[in-house]
């Protein structure tokens, strides 16, 4: 017992342990914070210091240590590094360890710079399940040279570990058992310390965390956090959003004026209902998102030889229902954000500025998801690839979604048979995810109402040169390196597929019996043109096009006659309302707001808050809005804040 | 180790503060930044430190006149000193380039003086434009040895470290408030460091490892000066002030080993000479503050040399060449006219 009391005495490094343990913990952290400023500069959307130079991006990573908000990293590397050491008590597995965390944030966040000029957040977590399809998605060159540099550092570790063990009385291994913690009591005391210090912004509110970073001299960028990590560095960025606050209480915000607008949209769904006929029933409604895809005759500056790799998608567009641009909130990802505008039918824009990410900082933590697949008898997503990104499979139990294939399903797994490529590529042909597409519509029952959604993948990063053999497509300008150049050959050759395999898609939905309405959408643009400045064309660089296409079945169960360009630019938010005005469907209290939504303001333009586009694409912004159409916004903003962190005063048939 | 070396360090490091504190004064801020921080962090610590080191063991008349002696007197001298030569050259008109006038009335300089703020701020009495300038810091190591000597009184020392860490957090708590008279809030916030100073006559140094501990003292105090900015300790506030204790202690123990190491280094004539500069540091700030406060010696400089570069430098070498003949001609006085000790210890 004497014996074990003494194990827990307060005996840990000597002063000069400690010191050299600092020293050393000092230094990495340093490198750290310039190392993960770096990935921040060394790229090429021209924000801030970013630069192409790696000399100016590393000079630009010091000048970052001239910044208070350095400060506060080097304090978080310096925790980091001594609660790892103290937890594992051998220095140099200690600090291989600390580097091989660096290494691999570090080409986190170079990496999702590069694809969205955004660093990781703490809702990018969720992401780390589905390591593996992360790993095909990191620049090739950039992995090969992470993983030789984590064996490098794993041979030398074991060789000093070794070394340190069979010369226990040399001056080094003395040195370096000096550092190490020879007794529980101080360990542990150390360790649970630098646990409570990393551990407190994760349990902390977001207010209590934005205080905190403001004492280290944070200063929020509201625009974008790709701006924020320029201003405060990713460590910041990302401890800003562990803890996050989905929407501020709205003024005028009481049980009296949400059961005012209970009755308010009730009797305007009432009115809706009257001209309504249909309710689903026998119909499959279908969203088609369609991975990165934008029309590059679109895109400023790109010119290509080869025949029109769109022709096919604009004919479509206008044999359709409904068609026009989409405004979307993304620039090369956030594709899970843009789905869940289009499923929920909220604008992000209303939202607080911190919620960032709907599937893991509002869907698991709402009262009520109301969506449009909730309106349906069979509800199914296909995926053809992982299902562990952007939390999807817990959010989707939420929004009423039945069934959720993906390439690593267990219980409902995408098809192998359906999951071919074209080439060289990673990822399902499109032309293949359609067909699996049609036969989930071949299975359905005559009866039953069916929501169906697709998310291709056909079209996403990396657009390795050459991905798909030989290309029939040459970018004649501007003028590129190399690389950038066969990249955007490769996704022009991408989309070009697209085009066909949809073409495709559309004749055969004509041939089916079942009506079927299908709304499909590119959800943003790649990161690929890396001669756009999305900040600069902000507007363009957001714009994807999007169609509502109804078969002849559908068109005659709905029985009515659309303004094709009712809405020439829309919100993916608008979905759901366009979706039941197609196919002439009754609606409810929930849907009758969206549905005037749509009528009555201009789209949001989720890429910048308080700011709209009109049906000419002309911008404006919430002052410009008329004394009606701000009512409305303001109703807007009241029922999704009762639904998602409100007191839920609506009642349950608001949303049925 | 003796404590006949200990002296030799702290003798040294009276020295190095000494130069540090004549660069700190006439660097220009807003071009050198980071090496004015820098140089709060160290030299304000290794002030009182030094002040608690040669803290008297005497009974309480004889301390307390010991500090009277040391600092009460140069402050009061000095003061009366710029505030008479201010109204002269007020009445004589010789303000301008060559001299300047930190006060337009005896009265506010007066004012100024009673008060002790060193720089413009908000006092107790409201909103006061005037700084006595460096003579603040005689006022703060008054009585912060004052209120080390009456925490000296109590017997079990955690009891006095507890309660130094007390009055330090208070002080910082006051200084985000008001500034008190006699800067106070800065003579509460030193408490850790005079005891430290007191306690180094016990302590061994000689199994640190000094190039470690130089490099961890180095970085440290360099993040606290590029993130949290100075140690403004005239106004008794910095951004981080848990960390800026911790900071500034890493600094001083930097300071105390790099002090070590010279000792070792310099020959005995070179750090007989070398050890004047620091001995009598009151009188160093006295008449610091006072040709500082009075005489714009770096225009003196960039009028007689001009130099694209390196000015800089030769203002410090100057200044610190006229506060040490100055004291040196001081000390003289004192020694032939007032009986002075000559080995009366640094302060």
């Amino acid at each position: 017992m004497k014996k074990r009391f003494q194990n827990f005495k307060l005996t840990g490094p000597s002063f000069n342990g400690w010191m050299k343990l600092l020293l050393i913990g000092l230094i990495f952290s340093i490198c750290t914070t310039i190392l993960l400023q770096f990935a921040m500069y060394f790229q090429t959307w021209g924000r801030f210091d970013q630069t192409n130079d790696i000399g100016q991006a590393f000079q630009a990573a010091f000048r970052f240590m001239e910044r208070p908000q350095a400060y506060f990293s080097v304090l978080v590397g310096l925790i980091l590094f001594i609660f790892i050491i103290v937890l594992i008590n051998h220095l140099f597995i200690g600090i291989a360890t600390y580097w091989v965390l660096v290494i691999v944030a570090f080409i986190a966040e170079y990496m999702k710079m590069k694809a969205r000029n955004e660093p990781i957040l703490y809702s990018d977590l969720s992401e780390v399940t589905a390591v593996g399809g992360l790993t095909q998605m990191v620049d090739k060159t950039l992995l090969f040279g992470a993983i030789v540099t984590i064996l490098v550092l794993i041979v030398i570790v074991v060789g000093l570990e070794t070394w340190v063990r069979k010369k226990r009385t040399s001056r080094f291994a003395e040195s370096v058992h000096g550092m190490m913690f020879q007794k529980m009591g101080e360990r542990l005391l150390v360790l649970c310390a630098s646990v409570v210090l990393l551990g407190s912004p994760f349990l902390a509110s977001a207010d209590s965390n934005r205080a905190l970073l403001e004492h280290f001299g944070y200063q929020w960028q509201s625009v974008n956090t790709g701006d924020d990590t320029m201003v405060n560095g990713p460590v910041m960025t990302f401890v800003s959003n562990i803890a996050t606050v989905i929407m501020r209480e709205p003024a005028g915000y009481s049980a009296k004026s949400m059961a005012k607008l209970d009755q308010k949209y009730e009797k305007y769904a009432a009115e809706i209902n009257k001209t309504r006929t249909n309710n689903l029933a026998g119909q499959t409604v279908i969203t088609l998102l369609s991975e990165s895809l934008t029309d590059p005759n679109k895109v400023d500056a790109l010119k290509y030889t080869g025949t029109d790799v769109y022709k096919n998608i604009n004919q479509i567009k206008k044999n359709a229902v409904m068609s026009g641009t989409m405004l979307s909130s993304g620039y090369g990802g956030g594709t899970a954000n843009i789905e869940y505008m289009t499923l929920a039918g909220f604008p992000l824009n209303t939202y607080a500025p911190e919620m960032v990410v709907p599937y893991t900082q509002l869907v698991p933590f709402a009262d009520k998801v109301p969506t449009l697949p909730g309106l349906f008898d069979k509800r199914e997503v296909i995926h053809p690839y992982v299902g562990t990104f952007y939390n999807r499979r817990d959010a989707y139990k939420k929004m009423a979604i039945q069934k959720f294939y993906t390439t690593d399903g267990q219980k409902y797994k995408y098809p192998a048979s359906y999951a071919g490529t074209l080439g060289d590529s990673g990822y399902t042909a499109d032309k293949n995810s359609y067909r699996y597409l049609l036969k989930k519509i071949a299975k359905s029952s005559n009866k039953d109402s069916q929501f169906l959604q697709l998310m291709t993948m056909q079209n996403h990063m990396p657009y390795n040169p050459g991905e798909y053999g030989k290309n029939n497509y040459k970018v004649t300008s501007p003028t590129l390196s190399d690389t950038a150049r066969e990249q955007i050959e490769t996704y022009i050759t991408g989309v070009h597929y697209t085009d066909v395999a949809t073409k495709n898609l559309i004749a055969k939905l004509d041939r089916l019996q079942r009506p079927v309405t299908l709304i499909f959408y590119g959800d943003h643009w790649p990161g690929v043109f890396t001669f756009v400045d999305p900040n600069k064309q902000q507007e363009r660089s957001h714009e994807t096009d999007y169609f509502i296409y109804q078969n002849k079945a559908a068109q005659e169960q709905s029985k009515q006659n659309l303004n094709k360009h009712e809405r020439a630019y829309a919100s993916p938010s608008d979905f759901p309302a366009l979706a039941l005005q197609a196919t002439n469907s009754k609606v409810s209290p929930l849907f009758a707001l969206q549905t005037k939504i749509v009528k009555e303001l201009p789209a949001f333009a989720n890429y910048q808050r308080n700011r709209f586009v009109d049906n000419n694409g002309h911008q404006l912004s919430t002052k410009d809005l008329t004394k009606q159409q701000k009512m409305l916004l303001h109703d807007l903003k009241l029922v999704q804040y009762d639904l998602s962190s409100g007191n839920h005063y609506l009642k349950n048939d608001f949303i049925k | 180790m003796q404590l006949l070396e200990k002296n030799r360090i702290v003798n040294i490091l009276a020295s190095i503060v000494t130069l540090m504190l004549v660069l700190m004064q006439m660097i220009t801020i807003p071009d050198h930044p980071v090496i004015y921080n820098f140089l709060t962090w160290l030299t304000w610590p290794s002030l009182f430190f030094i002040a608690g080191y040669y803290m008297t063991n005497k009974e309480g008349k004889a301390s307390i006149l010991h500090i009277i002696r040391c600092y009460l007197l140069p402050y009061i001298i000095t003061g009366v000193l710029i505030v008479v030569v201010n109204k002269i050259m007020q009445v004589l008109h010789l303000a301008g380039e060559w001299v300047k006038i930190p006060f337009p009335s005896m009265k506010i300089g007066a004012v100024t003086m009673l008060y002790g703020n060193g720089w413009p701020t908000d006092t107790l009495i409201g909103h006061h434009d005037f700084g006595i300038g460096l003579l603040w810091i005689l006022l703060a190591l008054l009585f912060g040895v004052c209120i080390q000597l009456m925490i000296d009184k109590l017997r079990i020392q955690i009891v006095k470290v507890i309660i130094s860490l007390v009055l330090m957090v208070l002080g910082f708590y006051l200084g985000t408030k008001v500034q008190l008279p006699w800067s106070l809030d800065a003579a509460l916030i030193m408490q850790l460091y005079i005891l430290l100073g007191k306690y180094f006559k016990t302590v061994v140094i000689t199994n640190i490892s000094a190039p470690v501990t130089i490099g961890v003292g180095m970085l440290t105090v360099w993040l606290m000066s590029i993130s949290s900015g100075p140690f403004e300790l005239t106004l008794a506030t910095t951004r981080y002030w848990f960390w800026g204790i911790i900071t500034a202690l890493l600094g001083l123990i930097m300071l105390i080993l790099i002090a070590n190491y010279l000792t070792k280094l310099l020959s005995n004539p070179l750090y007989d000479y070398f050890v004047k500069l620091g001995d009598k540091q009151s009188i160093n700030i006295a008449v610091l503050a006072f040709v500082n406060l009075m005489f714009p010696i770096a225009h003196y400089v960039s009028v007689i040399i001009k130099l694209p570069h390196g000015t800089f430098v030769i203002i410090w070498l100057v200044m610190v060449i006229i506060v040490f003949v100055v004291k040196l001609m001081i000390q003289y006085m004192g020694q032939r006219y007032f009986n002075w000790s000559s080995n009366e210890g640094i302060s």
